[in-house]
């Protein structure tokens, strides 16, 4: 299994908002700041994450997060390498 | 997980009412025009049904059981037995058990039975009715499961607005012989019993609460497993199964689940769009209104899986022949 890249976790990130273009979002952006970070932007991502790497995240954690960076270290621990 | 067994019980018919009022989600207030578009594309709720505030959940169960003991061609004097389940009673004390009673005039004898239970209660529901049917004690019954949940959503909480609707149904089942097991799996997280609650507000007003990101991580984390350890304990593969109805939730937990479980579209139907979220009445709703046809002609290798409130799940594999489905009514 390859290790899980952080800039391919970001076009990932990005790709799960409406316009996947945007530019105002980078690894240490606090995401959860963000104009368009709703709860419903939030089970989008989870339910994402679960899809795409096969990891269920424990929700206490998920909420913990803030930056992009966070998440994706989140993630690769699941994720195991 | 175990694997609980039931034998020689059969499914004959089901029957769905749901209130003709109708709200569309595309006229809720409080949303910005583009958030309100994501939430409707992402939930797949466009309608959902609202009783009135005079509206019961026994009359709409009255209504659905009446209609199919015509259409089965039933008596209602030979109703040994009937298990209600449902979250918004009529009153707190009595259950609705005995005022279905009164109204479909069942006999005295006929045992009656209720259950508190929510977006699982159809297969819990099933599996009470049928194990209590399964040594021949009762030979004809009626599991009655629905809610007007919506009575418990405060009318300012827009997010569970656009989830919640209302409707009840009725399912007949015989005791048969013949009939091959029904194979369940049920399970449930007390721990986590507060993520989906009702509570008093000021005006002593019951309303409904919900942790939407821990509902939907419970159903990212336990449905898929269940499902493949039922089938993996009876020896069937996913490609055996006609149709895996789900408890409509949201169509983006349904998809993700279905997804995982690397199932075609056409055996895992919807009917969420129409009448969103009817908590313990979605797989029965469904049954009628997307299977009629196919449950009505021939064998079916089905999967019916509700979870939620509990939080707690349950899955059963079961086979049907000639089920009679009821044209959905509306009051």
């Amino acid at each position: 299994m390859e290790a899980l890249d952080q800039t391919e976790f970001l076009e990932f990130f990005i790709n799960q908002f409406d316009d996947p273009t945007r530019e105002d979002i980078s690894i240490d952006t606090e995401y959860t700041l963000l104009k368009d970070w709703t709860s419903m932007q939030a089970l989008i991502v989870l339910t994402s994450i679960n899809e795409n790497y096969g990891v269920t995240l424990k929700i206490e954690d998920y909420r913990n997060q803030r930056k992009v960076q966070d998440l994706f270290k989140l993630v690769r621990d699941h994720t195991g390498v | 997980m175990r694997l609980l067994q039931v034998h020689n019980v059969s499914i004959r018919g089901i029957s769905a009412c749901v209130p003709k009022q109708t709200h569309k989600n595309v006229d809720l207030e409080g949303y910005e025009p583009e958030d309100l578009k994501k939430v409707i594309d992402t939930i797949g709720i466009n309608e959902r049904r609202v009783a009135t505030s005079e509206m019961t959940t026994s009359a709409m169960s009255t209504s659905a059981g009446r209609t199919l003991l015509k259409d089965l061609n039933w008596s209602n004097a030979e109703i040994d037995l009937i298990v209600v389940v449902t979250q918004s009673p009529d009153h707190v004390i009595p259950g609705n058990s005995h005022i279905i009673q009164k109204e479909l005039a069942l006999r005295k004898d006929c045992v009656t039975i209720d259950l508190n239970q929510g977006c699982a209660g159809f297969i819990f529901g099933l599996y009470t009715i049928s194990q209590m049917m399964s040594n021949g004690d009762h030979k004809r019954a009626l599991l009655f499961v629905g809610d007007t949940i919506t009575k418990y959503i405060n009318p300012i909480d827009k997010g569970l607005k656009a989830l919640f609707s209302d409707a009840c149904t009725c399912t007949a089942l015989e005791f048969n012989q013949s009939a091959s097991a029904l194979n369940f799996s049920l399970g449930s997280i007390g721990e986590k019993y507060k993520v989906i609650s009702t509570l008093t507000d000021e005006n002593n007003a019951v309303r409904l609460n919900m942790d939407g990101l821990e509902v939907f991580n419970f159903g990212l984390t336990e449905i898929v497993p269940s499902i493949e350890f039922l089938l993996g304990s009876i020896g069937r593969e996913k490609e055996d199964i006609n149709y895996l109805v789900l408890h409509q939730a949201n169509r983006l937990l349904l998809e993700n689940i279905r997804k995982r479980l690397k199932m075609e579209k056409l055996q895992v139907p919807y009917s969420i769009a129409e009448f969103g979220n009817t908590s313990s009445a979605t797989i029965p709703l469904t049954m009628v209104q997307c299977l009629s046809e196919a449950l009505a002609n021939g064998v079916n290798r089905l999967v019916l899986c509700g979870f939620g409130v509990g939080l707690s799940w349950g899955v059963v594999y079961l086979e049907t022949e000639g089920v009679v489905c009821s044209k959905l009514i509306e009051i």
